[in-house]
């Protein structure tokens, strides 16, 4: 697993005009929607089961959900937050696995959005696009 | 509710004295009820001759009492965990308004204000859930009694019920200047952007009161959205409210821990 990556809170507070009651007022993501730090890498060394897991300002316990075919998802429980993706990375064509994977990834990411709260899967859409690299290099880039 | 807050500083002091009081008269009265009248100190004779019949009773009473003390300061809430409280506002106020030089501490501020559904007799309105201020940072204009609805319809009224409905930090800058000579029209206008009623901007300025320029609140979450926080400012912009998120990163899990205990 590699080590947990600090998120700039300033490139993701995401400030934007929105109508509120009818008055444009200005948004910023709530702080507790924002992860504070990410990491990517395999579960344990040698396991075939690749994690991205978000780490928050307030703990809470999660509960587990299928995303798709070998995909599963720790959304929290009052919270809907998105909190740890796990994917079994042998189902994946060995020939294409990063490509396969961050499509993977992506598909599932927006099945959450219906499950999760819409800022929180907006903000670790934005972390995963925005650190392939650093989530995805270990494992991905040594296949 | 932040006045409160000075009545439950002083009933934990007094209730710390009289809770080591409690214990210091039980041991006394321990060694009274087994004490030899005769071999007594003179001043004491007299006290451990009335004590002697009644001991029992004391021994039971007092450590009741105790009891009794500790319950109510821990239902009160310790008056340490607010005054930290306290401090953490001024830290964030430091934070928003650092290098600003026409702030001052009634017209500058950040509130913590509670969400809460039902409270009998004390807050309006009594059913369907409100928002008021438990703690706000300096040492002015702290006697606020100001409620906001905040139900769970969704229905909800200033900046802090409106960032609570919405769980999202909302800003609002350049809100109008009023003065005592304010216009109807600016004064609904001033309602519309601050999502308050026009009666109680209207109250605010023939009270000659100052009404702050620019707003912004700030969820507050305890294993849930417990609150909100509200910076306040007579500056039409808070150049400096992106170090909220900076604050939040080092005090957010300090204030839940606070939070869970008051």
């Amino acid at each position: 697993m590699n080590e947990w990556l600090k998120v700039k809170a300033e490139a993701l507070m995401n400030e934007r005009k929105e109508i509120v009651q009818g008055v444009r007022v200005t948004v910023f993501t709530s702080p507790y929607d924002l992860p504070i730090a990410f990491r990517g890498g395999c579960e344990r060394p040698g396991s075939s089961v690749f994690v991205i897991e978000f780490r928050y300002r307030d703990e809470e316990s999660v509960k587990r959900e299928s995303a798709g075919p070998n995909i599963s998802v720790d959304i929290g429980v009052s919270s809907g937050r998105l909190h740890r993706i796990s994917i079994d990375l042998e189902s994946f064509n060995a020939n294409a696995v990063a490509l396969d994977f961050e499509e993977a990834v992506s598909d599932a990411l927006k099945q959450l959005n219906r499950r999760t709260t819409v800022r929180n899967s907006d903000v670790t859409q934005q972390i995963i696009s925005q650190n392939r690299a650093d989530i995805f290099r270990t494992e991905l880039h040594s296949e | 509710m932040m006045g409160a807050n000075r009545w439950r500083i002083w009933v934990d002091r007094i209730g710390i004295a009289f809770e080591f009081l409690c214990l210091l008269a039980t041991a006394f009265v321990g060694w009274a009820s087994k004490a030899d009248l005769t071999k007594t100190p003179k001043p004491l004779h007299g006290l451990v001759e009335f004590l002697q019949p009644h001991a029992v009773w004391f021994l039971i009473g007092l450590p009741i009492l105790v009891l009794i003390l500790q319950t109510a300061r821990r239902l009160l809430g310790r008056a340490w965990y607010w005054r930290t409280i306290k401090y953490l506002l001024d830290e964030m106020r430091k934070e928003v308004f650092d290098g600003e030089k026409k702030v001052t501490a009634h017209s500058d501020r950040v509130t913590l204000f509670r969400r809460k559904t039902t409270k009998i007799g004390l807050h309006w309105p009594v059913f369907g859930g409100c928002i008021f201020p438990v703690e706000r940072s300096g040492h002015l204009t702290r006697a606020s009694r100001v409620r906001f609805i905040a139900k769970d319809s969704g229905k909800a009224e200033g900046i802090a019920g409106r960032t609570w409905a919405n769980n999202m930090v909302i800003y609002v800058p350049d809100l109008p200047n009023l003065g005592r000579d304010a216009s109807m029209a600016e004064i609904e206008n001033y309602a519309r952007l601050g999502f308050v009623p026009v009666r109680w901007v209207r109250r605010q300025v023939k009270r000659g009161k100052s009404l702050p320029r620019s707003i912004c609140g700030i969820p507050v979450e305890v294993e849930g959205l417990w609150g909100v926080i509200v910076i306040d400012s007579c500056l039409p912009r808070m150049r400096k409210i992106n170090n909220v998120y900076e604050f939040y990163d080092r005090y957010a899990g300090v204030l839940s821990k606070l939070l869970k205990e008051v």
